[in-house]
């Protein structure tokens, strides 16, 4: 939480914006390393049947579910030439440009920038690798 | 919430020069609503610095808490209630300049006679970052407790120098770390081998690298202007007062 009272101190004090995104059904993004086999839920199958079914993608209550969203998202962003932070690893920085910092606490988003028309491109690019909400302006943010 | 709708607003969260024991009182015989009001106040730790040495210490009777403990809880709530309007202020224009304080206070745990930690630090003007927390030992002095305290200080400034690097303000001046006891900050400043200092951990002793380096300065701050007080102690109104208001810690239009 020490990274987020930084980085809202900054903004605050360079009069930057923050804006703040929330990924819909972030677990389900993941993708899965192991081979991991389910029994279907009763109705999935119209007659009774011993099948199992093979995932393809992560689900909510996996234990490896957290960490394949997190590889997920961690390398779509590195897909747009952000850089991972040494000091705080939820934290990913973009250079090339006139600087953007996003923080992420699994599906919650802040992004602050100089320029709000880079924001918009960066929030557009996500939305087209994730279903994402737009939040606007960062209003209210908790994460135990 | 617990029958506290009716309580009475409070000034302060707890009383001044009270200490609490693991042992006094009758225990709960349900400890549940204790463990959760407490897990609850921690993370409200997160916007209120002002609670977290009283958080701090109720925290220490999670395992076997009393009546007594509880009604220090009750406290704590009652004093939320009547600030609750209060939160961390950030104004525009604030120099991006890291300002440490640290302070200890000796022996704060009657228990266990360890010394409890506290230390904050403000980005210019605004607070980011702070600690109220019972050391992993026992101090055979109040220097040593001050010192072990300017440790903890001096591991956080070292990571929001290099954080605040990354983000495109390299701290270039030593970071000042006040700290209001001059021979915990000789023993920083001089690498002169001390008889009574031999036995702290080496690791401890890298404050010395850091000043010759000049990442860290150690001005002298009286105990007057410390506050860092209020994360060691339980402080009279008056003093509770002066110190919130500065950790820029102002009244809000809306609640949390």
């Amino acid at each position: 939480m020490t990274t987020v009272r930084l980085i809202i101190a900054i903004a605050a004090s360079k009069g930057w914006s923050l804006r703040q995104m929330d990924i819909k059904n972030a677990f389900l993004h993941g993708d899965l390393q192991e081979e991991i086999y389910m029994t279907p839920l009763p109705g999935f199958f119209s007659t009774a049947s011993a099948d199992v079914c093979k995932l393809n993608r992560s689900l909510y209550s996996l234990k490896q579910a957290p960490r394949a969203w997190f590889d997920k998202f961690r390398s779509t962003l590195l897909g747009f030439s952000f850089v991972q932070n040494q000091y705080d690893s939820s934290l990913f920085l973009c250079k090339t440009t006139k600087g953007i910092v996003l923080l992420v606490y699994v599906d919650d988003i802040i992004i602050i920038g100089t320029d709000t028309a880079l924001i918009f491109q960066l929030q557009e690019r996500l939305q087209s690798s994730f279903h994402m909400k737009d939040l606007g302006p960062l209003q209210y943010f908790f994460r135990p | 919430m617990v029958g506290l709708q009716e309580g009475h607003s409070v000034d302060t969260s707890l009383e001044v020069n009270v200490k609490y024991h693991r042992d006094e009182g009758d225990f709960l015989s349900n400890p549940s609503l204790y463990r959760q009001l407490v897990g609850s106040l921690n993370y409200l730790t997160i916007t209120r610095p002002d609670i977290s040495f009283v958080v701090q210490q109720v925290s220490q009777f999670m395992q076997a808490p009393t009546h007594l403990h509880l009604a220090v809880v009750r406290c704590i709530i009652r004093y939320l209630h009547s600030t609750s309007a209060q939160g961390l202020f950030f104004p525009v224009d604030s120099p991006i300049r890291l300002v440490a304080y640290s302070d200890a206070d000796w022996a704060g745990c009657s228990d266990t006679r360890r010394s409890i930690t506290g230390w904050y630090m403000f980005l210019g003007n605004p607070l980011v970052s702070w600690k109220s927390k019972k050391q992993d030992q026992v101090s055979k002095s109040s220097t040593e407790s001050e010192y072990r305290a300017m440790f903890s200080a001096y591991s956080e400034i070292i990571w929001l120098r290099g954080l605040l690097g990354e983000l495109g303000f390299p701290q270039v001046e030593p970071t000042p770390l006040h700290a209001n006891n001059p021979s915990a900050i000789q023993i920083a400043a001089n690498p002169v081998f001390h008889e009574r200092t031999k036995h702290i951990e080496v690791d401890c002793h890298s404050i010395h690298k850091a000043y010759d380096a000049r990442v860290m300065s150690l001005p002298y701050i009286s105990t007057t202007f410390q506050t860092a007080d209020v994360f060691t102690k339980t402080l009279s109104k008056h003093r509770h007062h002066f110190f919130v208001d500065k950790l820029m810690f102002l009244d809000h239009p809306t609640s949390i």
